[in-house]
C-alpha cells in the first residue's frame, strides 16, 4: 500500500512536470471515454437495465402469426382458449389499443388509451399509487365502466389531485368512475399510457374468430416453466384450434417473444453497432496514448533502468508504469464524464421520442461504474505496451557511458508504427460503417414516398360510439366536417383516411380475386387496406396510374368499388387490365360483397421509406366508415399556421371531439427518415474523431521518426540528397504505414459491415464506391499529417545535426 | 577472509556477421571481503563490461561467477535479482539519480525495492544523511546539487541498504580533482569499515587508493 501511494506520487509529479503530453493525453483519452460512456447509458437504459415490472424475465409477448403474415393481432375467441388451455403461464392478459376521448371539461382531448384484461396489472407485478386494481367484476359484460388513469394524466389533467378516484369522467361518451391512479413508475412502452379500461364489457363485440381488432396477449411463465416449453404448449393448442376452426384457424400459429425482447428488437442492433463505433473510437484513443507513452518512454528508458539496477523487480516496474497510465486513464475517465453528460443530453434531444425506454437514459450508478471500471481497464491497456517495454531494456546497455539505446529505439519505433497502422485500420472500418450509412440516408432521401408531403398538415379525431353509433352518423359527420375544412382560408383540398401514409399502423385483410380459384384455408393473400374519402389522392397527390378516382356516385349505395396500387396490380393482374377486376374480403363461408377495381394508383408508403412495399387497396368512407380517422389537408400556406383553423372547424361539427397529432406531412417523412439520419449523425462524428485520431497519431509516429533520424538525414543531404528527396522519404514513410493500415482495414470490412447489413438500404455492405471512396479519404488525411514531419525533417541543417553528434 | 567474488573464464562476445567480437576475454579473477581492487585499462577493454557482469546488470555471459559461492551464471533471474539486492551497490559516472526525485527520495528508493518498512527507511535515510553530511539538501532536487554533490548522493544511495560489496563505474569520472577526492576518501572510509570496493578508473591516483590493480587490455587480464 505504502509503495503504491509512493507510485501514485510519483505518478501525479510527472504529470504536472509533462502539461502539454498529460493534457493531450488526457483529452484523448476523455474522448473516447466519453463517448463510450455516453453510448453505454443509453445501453443500459434500453438494453440491459430490466423492465419496471415484478420479475421481467418471465414476461412473454403473444401474438398470432400465419405463413404470410407475422405479427398478426390476436382474434379474442382464440385468447380466451388460450387462456383457458395453456399450462405454460400463470396469468395470461390481453391488452388493445382504444381511441379515448376525454369530454366534459374545459375542453375534449384525445387520450392515449388501453383495453386490458382485469389481471394485466398483476400480471405486470405492478400496483396502483391511489385507488384500487381492477377486479375481475369489471371485466364483464354489462359491468359499470371504470378506469385506470396513468400518473402523466393524473398531473397534467387533475394537477395531482387524489381525490380524482370515485369521480366519474366522460371517456367516449360514456360515464366512467376513476378507481385508481397508476405509479409515476408504471411504463408501457407500446403507446402513451392515459387510460386505462377493462375490456371485458367489450367483449360482446369481439366474438369472431376471424376478427383481429388489434389484441395482443401478455403472459407471466409460471415459475419453472421455459420459454420454448411454452412454445411447444401454445403450438399444441394452436394445432387444435386449427382442427377445430378450420375456417378461421388453418395455418395460425402462435409467437412467443420475452417482453423485454420485443420491446427492445428495432432499436438492439442500432445501439450494437454504435456501441461497436465507440468502442473503436476508445481503441484507437488508447493506441495514440500508448503511443505517446511509448515515445516518453524512450526519454526515461534511463530512469527505467537506474530503478532496475537499483533493485526494482520487473513486476515492480510493471505496477509503477501500470499506476501512472491508471492515474491518467481515472484522470481521462473523470473528463470523460463531462463530456458524457453533455453528450447524452444531445443524443435525447435528437433520438425520436418513440425509441422506448430512451426516456430511462440517464447517468446512474452503473453507468459510473461502467466509467470506472472502463477508465482503469483502458490504463491499463495503454499502458501494457510501455510497462512491457520498459522491462525489456537492458540495464547495462542504457546505463553505459554513451550509450543512446538505439536499439530500443527502434524496437519502440516499430511498436509505434505497429499502433498506428492498428489505428488506421480502426478508423477505416468506422469511415466505412459511415459511408454506408451516408449512403443509405442518401437512397432513403431518393425514396418516393408515393404522395405529395409539402403543405399537407394531417390531424387525427376518433369518433366514439356512443355520439355516432351508426354508419349514417359517421357519413354524416365526414361531409360536414370536410365541407369546413375545405372552407377553410388556405386549403386547397381536404379529405379524411385510415391510416395515414408512413403512420407504420396498418389495417390487413385477407381477399381473394374473381380470376383464381379460392383458395384453402391459411392460404389466402393478405393487403394493406385503407379507407378514404373521395379527394384524398388529390389531397395527398398520390399518382393515379390508371382508370379512375373515387367520386360522390361511389355512394353506399352503389356497387362497392376499390382502388388498388401498382403492387397489387402487378402481382395479382401483371399481364391485363386490373380496371374492372372484382375482389373480396372476408372468408368463403362468410363471404364480402364482389369489389370492382376502378383505379390503380401509386404504390405509397406505410411501414417506412425502407420498408418493403407491400400491396394496398383503398376503399371509399362512404361504402365502409370507420370511426377512427385522420384529417389530411393541402395548403397553399404553412400548415403550421392551420392548427387552430382545424381545431375550431372540428369544433364546430362536435364541440365534444377532440383532435390529435396534428402535425405536417413533411414531418412525418423527416421522422421516417430520422432514426437513419441519427444513425449517420453518431457514427459520421465517430469516423470523424477517430479520423483525426489516427492523423495525429500518424503525425506523432513521423515526427518522432525524424527526431530520431536527425543525424541520417543530415548525413543523407551532406551526401547530396534534396530537400524534397528528404519530403518524399519521410512523406511515404507515413503513406506506407496508411496504406498497411488500409489494407488491413479492408481485409477485415466485409465481416464487420455484414453486421450493420440492418442498418443499410439500398447499399451493399461490400459498396465498392464506398470502400474506395473511404480508403482515398483516408489516405489523403494520412499524407495531410505527414506534410508537416517532412517539412520539418527538409529543414534540418546537415552542419548543425553532424555536430551535435 | 574468503573470496567475495570468483570469476573463472568468464566471457563475454556480440555476433557480428558471420563471426563473433569479443568484449571479454577468458577473466578469471578472485576478490576477497574486504579488498578495494581498482580494474584499469584503456578504452574499449572491457572494464565496465566486467564490471555490469559483476553487478548482475549484463547476464548475457559465458564462464563461472560465483558470488558469495553463488553461482550466479546458474542462477534463475530472480534469485540473482535477490542476492544482488542484498549485496551490492553501484555507483555510476554519471550518477544516475533519479532527476523527478529528492535527494530523499533518491535515496529512498533502494528501501522501497528491498521492501524495508516505513519506519525503518526514515530512520536509515536519517542515518545516512547525517554520516555523508547532507541533511540540509535532502529536499533538493538533483539540478539543484553540484556534481560532486549529486556523486555524493549516488554514493549515499549505494551504501543505504548496506551492501557487502560496492562497484563504482568512474566515480569521479565527470567530477573535478577536488570532489573526486572526496568522493575517494568516501570510499576508502567504507572500505575500512569492511564493505569491498571495485573500482573502474583510468586515473593512478584513485587507483592509489585500492590495494591492488587489475589490469585489462582488448579483453584480456593482463595483470
Amino acid at each position: 500500500m505504502d509503495s503504491l501511494l509512493q507510485d501514485l506520487r510519483f505518478a501525479i509529479r510527472m504529470l504536472v512536470k509533462n502539461p502539454g503530453f498529460s493534457a493531450v493525453a488526457v483529452l484523448t483519452l476523455a474522448l473516447g471515454i466519453g463517448a463510450n460512456t455516453a453510448i453505454f447509458s443509453a445501453v443500459n437504459a434500453v438494453l440491459l437495465r430490466p423492465l419496471p415490472y415484478a420479475d421481467p424475465h418471465r414476461l412473454v409477448l403473444l401474438n398470432e402469426e400465419t405463413k404470410q403474415l407475422s405479427g398478426m393481432s390476436v382474434a379474442w375467441p382464440n385468447y380466451v382458449d388460450w387462456r383457458d388451455q395453456n399450462r405454460s403461464f400463470e396469468r395470461l392478459s390481453a391488452v388493445q389499443p382504444a381511441q379515448i376521448n376525454l369530454t366534459g371539461l374545459d375542453r375534449p382531448q384525445h387520450l392515449g388509451g388501453w383495453n386490458v384484461t382485469h389481471d394485466f396489472f398483476q400480471a405486470l407485478g405492478v400496483r396502483p399509487l391511489l385507488g384500487r386494481d381492477f377486479l375481475a367484476e369489471d371485466d364483464r359484460p354489462g359491468a359499470h365502466p371504470v378506469a385506470l388513469l396513468g400518473y402523466g394524466l393524473y398531473q397534467r389533467q387533475f394537477g395531482g389531485d387524489p381525490t380524482v378516484v370515485g369521480r366519474t369522467l366522460t371517456l367516449n361518451g360514456t360515464p366512467c368512475t376513476v378507481v385508481g391512479v397508476l405509479p409515476a413508475s408504471f411504463r408501457f412502452y407500446y403507446g402513451e399510457a392515459d387510460v386505462f379500461r377493462p375490456i371485458g364489457p367489450m367483449a360482446g363485440m369481439l366474438q369472431e374468430r376471424n376478427d383481429h381488432p388489434g389484441i395482443y396477449v401478455l403472459g407471466r411463465l409460471r415459475p419453472g416453466a421455459t420459454l420454448d416449453a411454452a412454445r411447444a404448449d401454445m403450438d399444441t393448442i394452436a394445432v387444435r384450434l386449427e382442427r377445430a376452426y378450420p375456417k378461421t384457424n388453418s395455418g395460425n400459429r402462435v409467437a412467443l417473444a420475452l417482453l423485454e425482447q420485443s420491446i427492445v428488437q428495432g432499436i438492439q442492433p442500432v445501439l450494437l453497432v454504435l456501441s461497436a463505433a465507440v468502442g473503436f473510437v476508445l481503441l484507437i484513443a488508447c493506441a495514440n496514448v500508448a503511443g505517446l507513452l511509448l515515445a516518453r518512454a524512450s526519454a526515461r528508458s534511463r530512469e527505467i533502468a537506474i530503478r532496475r539496477a537499483l533493485g526494482a523487480g520487473r513486476r515492480r516496474l510493471l505496477r509503477q508504469v501500470l499506476t501512472e497510465s491508471s492515474l491518467l486513464g481515472l484522470i481521462g475517465g473523470a473528463l470523460g464524464l463531462v463530456l458524457a453528460a453533455w453528450l447524452t443530453d444531445v443524443l435525447l434531444a435528437l433520438v425520436p421520442a418513440s425509441v422506448p425506454r430512451i426516456d430511462d437514459v440517464r447517468l446512474d450508478a452503473p453507468v459510473l461504474a461502467f466509467t470506472l471500471l472502463l477508465s482503469l481497464l483502458t490504463g491499463l491497456l495503454f499502458g501494457l505496451v510501455p510497462a512491457w517495454q520498459s522491462g525489456r531494456a537492458g540495464v547495462a546497455e542504457s546505463l553505459k557511458e554513451g550509450s543512446r539505446g538505439s536499439s530500443a529505439g527502434r524496437r519502440q519505433q516499430r511498436f509505434r508504427s505497429l499502433l498506428v497502422v492498428s489505428e488506421v485500420a480502426l478508423s477505416l472500418l468506422l469511415l466505412i460503417g459511415a459511408g454506408l450509412v451516408a449512403r443509405s440516408f442518401l437512397r432513403l432521401r431518393d425514396v418516393d414516398p408515393g404522395f405529395r408531403p409539402d403543405h399537407v398538415v394531417s390531424a387525427q379525431l376518433s369518433l366514439p360510439q356512443a355520439a355516432y353509433p351508426d354508419d349514417t352518423a359517421v357519413r354524416r359527420f365526414a361531409d360536414r366536417l370536410l365541407e369546413r375544412a375545405a372552407g377553410l382560408p388556405g386549403v386547397t383540398a381536404a379529405a379524411l383516411v385510415n391510416p395515414l401514409p408512413l403512420s407504420f399502423e396498418g389495417w390487413q385483410t385477407n381477399f381473394w380475386t374473381e380470376d383464381r380459384a379460392v383458395p384453402a384455408h391459411g392460404e389466402f393473400p393478405n393487403s394493406d387496406y385503407h379507407v378514404v374519402t373521395g379527394d384524398y389522392f388529390r389531397t395527398m397527390g398520390i399518382r393515379l396510374v390508371r382508370g379512375r378516382l373515387f367520386t360522390d356516385a361511389d355512394s353506399e349505395t352503389a356497387p362497392p368499388v376499390t382502388l388498388i396500387n401498382e403492387t397489387l396490380a402487378r402481382r395479382f393482374w401483371p399481364d391485363r387490365d386490373p380496371v374492372g377486376q372484382r375482389m373480396r374480403t372476408g372468408s368463403p363461408e362468410d363471404p364480402g360483397p364482389w369489389i370492382t377495381v376502378v383505379g390503380v394508383v401509386a404504390d405509397v408508403k406505410q411501414y417506412g421509406l425502407d420498408s418493403e412495399q407491400k400491396t394496398q387497396f383503398y376503399r371509399p368512407l362512404r361504402q365502409l366508415p370507420l370511426r377512427t380517422l385522420t384529417l389530411v389537408l393541402r395548403t397553399s400556406v404553412e400548415p403550421a399556421g392551420l392548427t387552430t383553423g382545424l381545431r375550431d372547424a372540428v369544433a364546430a361539427v362536435d364541440a365534444d371531439l377532440p383532435i390529435d397529432s396534428v402535425r405536417s406531412m413533411g414531418q412525418l417523412l423527416s421522422d421516417a427518415s430520422a432514426p437513419k439520419r441519427l444513425s449517420l449523425l453518431l457514427l459520421g462524428s465517430f469516423a470523424v474523431t477517430a479520423l483525426l485520431l489516427a492523423a495525429v497519431g500518424i503525425y506523432g509516429v513521423l515526427a518522432f521518426s525524424v527526431a530520431q533520424r536527425t543525424q541520417e538525414i543530415g548525413i543523407r543531404m551532406a551526401l547530396g540528397a534534396r530537400r524534397r528527396d528528404v519530403q518524399w522519404m519521410v512523406l511515404g514513410q507515413g503513406l506506407r504505414l496508411a496504406l498497411v493500415g488500409v489494407a488491413v482495414g479492408l481485409a477485415a470490412a466485409p465481416a464487420l459491415t455484414r453486421l450493420m447489413t440492418g442498418l443499410l438500404f439500398g447499399v451493399s455492405p461490400t459498396d465498392p464506391a464506398t470502400l474506395a471512396t473511404v480508403c482515398a479519404l483516408l489516405i489523403a488525411v494520412a499524407g495531410l499529417a505527414s506534410l508537416v514531419p517532412a517539412h520539418r525533417a527538409s529543414r534540418v541543417d546537415p552542419m548543425i545535426s553532424l555536430r551535435s553528434e | 577472509m574468503g573470496a567475495l567474488i570468483r570469476v573463472r573464464n568468464v566471457e563475454k562476445s556480440y555476433a557480428h556477421g558471420p563471426g563473433q567480437t569479443f568484449v571479454l576475454r577468458r577473466i578469471s579473477l578472485d576478490i576477497d571481503e574486504g579488498d578495494f581492487v581498482s580494474i584499469m585499462g584503456p578504452s574499449g577493454a572491457g572494464k565496465s563490461t566486467l564490471l555490469h557482469i559483476l553487478g548482475m546488470h549484463d547476464s548475457a555471459f559465458t564462464g563461472e561467477y560465483h558470488l558469495l559461492d553463488e553461482p550466479i551464471h546458474d542462477l534463475p533471474p530472480r534469485r540473482r535479482a535477490d542476492l544482488a539486492k542484498q549485496t551490492i551497490g553501484f555507483v555510476f559516472q554519471s550518477y544516475h539519480l533519479l532527476d523527478d526525485m529528492t535527494v530523499y527520495e533518491n535515496l529512498e528508493v533502494p528501501l522501497t525495492y528491498r521492501n524495508v518498512r516505513r519506519a525503518e527507511r526514515q530512520g536509515m535515510i536519517a542515518d545516512v544523511l547525517d554520516r555523508f553530511q547532507i541533511v540540509g539538501k535532502k529536499d533538493l532536487y538533483p539540478n539543484q546539487l553540484s556534481g560532486g554533490q549529486q556523486q555524493i548522493v549516488a554514493v549515499a544511495r549505494a551504501v543505504i541498504a548496506r551492501p557487502k560489496l560496492i562497484l563504482a563505474d568512474e566515480p569521479t569520472g565527470n567530477l573535478h580533482s577536488s570532489q573526486g577526492k572526496e568522493i575517494m576518501d568516501l570510499f576508502k572510509k567504507l572500505n575500512e569499515q569492511g564493505t569491498t570496493i571495485v573500482q573502474v578508473t583510468h586515473s593512478d591516483v584513485n587507483a592509489g587508493y585500492g590495494r591492488r590493480i587489475v589490469k585489462l587490455s582488448d579483453g584480456w587480464l593482463v595483470a
